[in-house]
């Protein structure tokens, strides 16, 4: 039984590479036929990775090339002329000798590389234009900051308002109204303190005697209900008492739950940035 | 203060790293757009939906990437597709192809700036920048775009690539290529 947990091959691997499970290892400490066999591999992985590095012959990259063809390659192409590469490392400095050497022997490619020269300073030396003027501000009108302020929304639609006069027109015209009306109500009502003071008792009275005439409609309709004296004659201090902590408790349940339905969500995990 | 560092103040909402951003790219972002369309009214237009796309969508903004290879691309596609829907064949260092009077040429003509130099210097340099930007202008746009990229804002073939979503062999190709373009329609002042 003890022989089915000994350590297959894929464990040693495992245990070569410092990966091998815990449970593995202490049955390495205990199973004597195991740690043998891991220390033999051990020991050889180690005479492996002892063995020198030989080096081939001197000519040996010469004789590589000489096959796969790319000493002709390489003698050709530094016969060839610039290319759209060549004429970009030259610009950038990084001109391989070879190239460099052709570049020195060849004038067909030594006015392309003048002209490359050239016409990559006049590219870069090219002017940037400016947009007219307050295009930031017609840029942010249309822009939604996250996070607005009362202050900021206020900022920015007041921007938006100043620039057309149309709307500037129409905000004064509402503005000079409105400040008129005021005007006009206050003057008018300094002048007819008695008038107003007389229309407000007036008012006053009957809502007094309107109300009080709905309260007395309501309780001789209230008392010529079937159902009115025997519920008066049943109502003691103590049922009273009752039926008060009855509503106080049911209110207090109510606004519980309610509480939990409302109740926002926990924060949970910050979402990754897309 | 560098561009990560002002796009996470703006994504806390603060105005003055939006205007930061806007500041520090309007004139890259409108100068491709202008070279790529050729029309002064359209490249604002352009630029502008450009700006407004990106801060948008700031909060989508991966930081590995750079601010502006992002805001780049976005204004390449934005030019790009304008191209594709209208064919803007006109130069406008000429003026808008729709400008007809002395009035609307004047005010839609590529300006290429005064750097201080003497008359002669500044004439010259108005006529070189001419015969370029005449030049540039002739090119296919995906050369003119990549030409711009790699020369006028110094990018690396390998950004152009990623932002172009080009192989980076076809973005050498074109480079190359228009180079040549450009090399063969200047060669007249060289001589």
């Amino acid at each position: 039984m003890a022989e089915a947990f000994h350590l297959g091959p894929e464990e040693l691997d495992l245990y070569l590479d410092g990966r091998l499970p815990g449970n593995r290892t202490s049955h390495l400490e205990t199973c004597e036929q195991c740690r043998t066999a891991a220390e033999e591999t051990l020991e050889v992985v180690a005479q492996l990775r002892a063995l020198p590095r030989l080096a081939p012959g001197g000519r040996f990259a010469d004789l590589v090339m000489a096959r796969v063809g790319m000493a002709g390659a390489v003698a050709r192409r530094a016969e060839e002329h610039f290319t759209g590469e060549d004429l970009d490392l030259w610009v950038l400095g990084t001109l391989p000798a070879p190239r460099e050497a052709h570049l020195r022997e060849c004038p067909e490619c030594q006015a392309l590389a003048d002209a490359e020269r050239v016409l990559v300073m006049r590219l870069e030396a090219l002017p940037l234009f400016d947009p007219r003027p307050g295009f930031a501000e017609r840029v942010l009108d249309e822009v939604d900051l996250p996070g607005l302020s009362l202050v900021g929304s206020w900022q920015r639609w007041r921007r938006g308002v100043s620039r057309n006069p149309l709307t500037v027109g129409m905000a004064a015209g509402i503005g000079g109204l409105l400040g008129g009306s005021i005007a006009a109500s206050v003057a008018w009502a300094a002048g007819n303190q008695d008038t107003i003071s007389g229309a407000g008792t007036w008012v006053l009275t009957h809502a007094q005697a309107l109300f009080w005439q709905g309260v007395g409609t309501a309780t001789m309709l209230l008392e010529q209900q079937p159902w009115y004296q025997s519920a008066r004659d049943g109502l003691t201090p103590g049922r009273i008492a009752a039926v008060g902590a009855l509503a106080v408790a049911l209110y207090g349940a109510g606004v519980l739950a309610l509480r939990r339905l409302l109740a926002l969500p926990a924060p949970g995990p910050a979402r990754a940035l897309s | 203060m560098t561009d990560q560092e002002i796009v996470a103040l703006a994504r806390e909402g603060r105005e003055a790293a939006y205007r930061e951003l806007i500041r520090r790219y309007e004139r890259p972002v409108f100068s491709l757009i202008l070279r790529m369309v050729r029309d002064r009214q359209l490249a604002e237009d352009l630029a502008q939906e450009t700006f407004i796309k990106a801060l948008n969508a700031i909060a989508s903004y991966r930081p590995e990437f750079k601010f502006s290879s992002w805001i780049f691309k976005i204004a390449n596609n934005a030019a790009i597709d304008q191209l594709r829907r209208r064919e803007v064949d006109t130069l406008s260092i000429d003026g808008a192809p729709n400008a007809t009077s002395a009035d609307d040429i004047e005010a839609t003509a590529l300006q290429v700036g005064d750097k201080g130099e003497t008359p002669l210097a500044e004439l010259e340099a108005r006529e070189l920048g001419t015969h370029i930007e005449r030049a540039i202008s002739r090119l296919r746009p995906e050369y003119r775009s990549c030409i711009m990229l790699r020369h006028v804002e110094g990018l690396a073939y390998e950004e152009i690539a990623q932002l172009l979503d080009l192989p980076l062999g076809t973005v050498k190709t074109y480079i190359h290529r228009a180079r040549h373009e450009l090399r063969d329609m200047l060669a007249h002042l060289r001589d």
